[in-house]
């Protein structure tokens, strides 16, 4: 017996100790780990769509059915947003460290697409985590900034805060502060192509005065007119009770198109699915029904909607498809792009 | 066994040595103490020795004697695992399937871990394989001179910790793995309870108790409530690991509710001691008090108000 556990132990340790040289071989670096299509993308004016993908960490810009990425990252960096310019011959991107933690510091890079020269045009110390051209003036590249990159609780994890609205003039090399809002969060910026204003989401938590009044407060798209941010008001409908998330506005139909939640599925996963709602005729309607978490739509030069499918929510790891519907809400169909099998 | 004492006529010093080997043969093979090892080789030289005398009355020789005595009473090794399972029934195979299974379970989240997440969680699994070794190690070679009910329990629990940890690890694998080991976690875990159980009450019972039958049903409330208490408490640890950006000093608070519990259970124990039976039972209710009290509170906040 004795003789016998010894030879059993040996054989646990000696398995043991390969399972150890093995994890020591093949363990990886959380930066190391991503993979697959992000759901940062844009459409441009012309019908190229600019998306990012990573593979062994290592982020790849790619553009429409170039096989090669236009712009290819060290590991330990990611792309937070891409944006093409009005006439679809720029790509602007941000570049940020993934590890918030070490630093904040954001690029950003702007990639002539007809010179195929990329250059990066600015830098700042905050996390910067969304672009936009302005429509009225091609030189004119908002953003927005977090103030913050923390967690409110110590069961939260970092996560970026204190969002205002900046702008960056590229011939005069001169940045803007729009707003002093420090919100809590701000996404899915747009400029208006008429007015010297922005749209945005934000916590609709203006009145708000205790913690609980903040944490029932709605999300919801605003209209912040910039020589006068104060007078910022709600554009979404004012009938819906639902949160709104990313969005888009269509001008020309009157129409927000708009990403909420449609139902949830047997295991209680939220699903999202984009709505259309017509601030002429204060009207909502149902885009999408495909069960899954759609998210970021983007008007496309075809007039089509093109949007994020996540077929991984709620899961560990995203699973990205583009898709694109159209206007009506017919024939939903996935986009097929080449960097992806 | 009956206890029964024999003439010792023929030189018994003689053949004590013979016997003494034969029966500490037999003995190994039991998880008893020193003590129950004494009385237990007491009780079978004893047996041993009525044999040799009535059969060296029979005509035969000391020695023909002796060897038939051993004979008849069967191989020590035999013998030997007949009394473990009549003292204590399936205790050694339970403890060989938990310690195989805990190292299967070990071997496989870690590798499906590595290579589908590329996580190496080392330090679990050495941890898990210690722990389970030794498990295996003392049920094929029982540890004597150690306070057993204390260290088996230390191990079985240091057991269901590491591998209550390892279902966090099963849970996080792709569906199509985690599913299925979760599933065997869980039942490494509750075999592992019901050791602690067993452990506790029915096969190590302490020797400073005299009043055993309340002190299985101390061991019994303090289990139970000290078992809910350790999922609790993993539960949160786990919660803070996946949603906290870094540990924080703060988080120790969660382990306020077991520190209460051991403080509770071992005043328990004491009162039970000196024979206070009613004190011990009241520790007790108002303990089993407590944590209702709490998770009523809890339950009404988390979904009461939503319901009202």
């Amino acid at each position: 017996m004795k003789k016998s556990l010894v030879v059993l132990l040996s054989f646990i340790a000696f398995l043991t100790f390969a399972f150890i040289i093995l994890g020591l071989m093949f363990d990886k670096d959380d930066n190391e780990k991503q993979a697959g299509l992000t759901d940062v993308y844009d459409v441009s004016a012309n019908g190229d769509i600019a998306y990012i993908t990573y593979e062994k960490g290592v982020a790849n810009l790619f553009v429409s059915n170039e096989e090669k990425p236009l712009v290819q990252l060290p590991v330990e960096d990611a792309i937070t947003d891409t944006v093409f310019s009005s006439d679809g011959k720029m790509l602007a991107y941000t570049v940020a460290e993934k590890e918030l933690e070490t630093s904040e510091e954001t690029e950003v890079h702007i990639y002539d697409l007809e010179k195929e020269e990329d250059k990066m045009v600015f830098s700042s110390d905050s996390l910067i985590t969304e672009l936009v051209f302005d429509p009225k003036t091609p030189d004119v590249l908002f953003y927005l900034q977090a103030g913050i990159v923390t967690n409110y609780s110590p069961v939260a994890s970092e996560r970026p805060h204190e969002f205002d609205v900046y702008s960056y003039h590229l011939t005069e090399k001169k940045q803007t502060k729009h707003t002093d809002m420090k919100k809590y969060s701000m996404m899915s910026l747009q400029v208006s192509a008429e007015k010297n204003s922005v749209f945005v989401q934000m916590d609709d938590d203006e009145h708000a005065e205790t913690a609980d009044d903040i944490f029932s407060s709605s999300q919801r798209i605003f209209e912040i007119p910039l020589n006068n941010p104060d007078e910022k008001s709600i554009i979404s409908s004012p009938v819906q009770a639902d949160d709104i998330y990313d969005f888009v506005i269509i001008p020309e139909s009157q129409e927000i198109v708009y990403q909420a939640v449609g139902g949830t599925d047997e295991n209680g996963t939220y699903e999202y699915e984009l709505f259309t709602f017509n601030w002429r005729t204060y009207k909502t309607e149902q885009l999408t029904a495909l069960k899954e978490s759609s998210s970021n739509p983007k008007l496309g030069a075809d007039d089509k909607i093109y949007f994020m499918v996540d077929r991984g929510f709620g899961q560990r790891t995203s699973d990205y498809h583009l898709y694109r519907i159209d206007r009506d809400g017919k024939s939903p169909t996935e986009v097929k792009l080449n960097a992806i099998d | 066994m009956d206890e029964r004492t024999c003439p010792q006529k023929f030189g018994w010093s003689d053949m004590s040595e013979v016997f003494e080997r034969f029966v500490k043969g037999i003995v190994r093979q039991t998880d008893s103490n020193q003590e129950e090892r004494n009385d237990l080789s007491e009780e079978l030289l004893s047996h041993l020795q009525c044999a040799f005398e009535d059969l060296h009355n029979q005509g035969y020789s000391k020695e023909e004697a002796v060897q038939m005595a051993m004979l008849n009473f069967g191989d020590d090794k035999e013998v030997g695992k007949q009394l473990q399972q009549a003292m204590y029934p399936y205790r050694r195979e339970m403890m060989l399937i938990l310690s195989s299974a805990s190292l299967i379970f070990a071997y496989s989240v870690y590798a499906l871990q590595l290579f589908t997440r590329g996580d190496a969680h080392m330090i679990w699994l050495l941890l898990a394989v210690i722990v389970s070794a030794f498990i295996l190690t003392v049920t094929l070679r029982p540890v004597q001179s150690m306070n057993r009910r204390l260290w088996m329990n230390g191990l079985l629990l240091s057991h269901i910790a590491v591998f209550a940890a390892g279902s966090l690890l099963a849970a996080d694998l792709d569906l199509s793995y985690s599913a299925v080991l979760s599933i065997f976690s869980y039942a490494i875990v509750l075999l592992s309870i019901i050791l602690v159980y067993r452990t506790t009450i029915y096969d190590f019972p302490s020797s400073k108790q005299s009043l055993q039958k309340h002190a299985k049903w101390i061991h019994f409330i303090n289990i139970t409530i000290g078992i809910i208490l350790t999922f609790i408490t993993l539960f949160f640890v786990w919660a803070i690991m996946l949603f906290a950006g870094e540990m924080n000093a703060v988080f120790l608070v969660i382990l306020i509710p077991l520190i209460f519990w051991g403080i509770f259970y071992m005043v328990q124990l004491k009162l039970l001691a000196l024979k206070l039976k009613a004190p011990a039972y009241a520790v007790a209710f108002f303990e089993i008090l407590l944590v209702g009290a709490a998770a009523g509170i809890w339950l009404f906040r988390t979904f009461g108000l939503t319901g009202m």
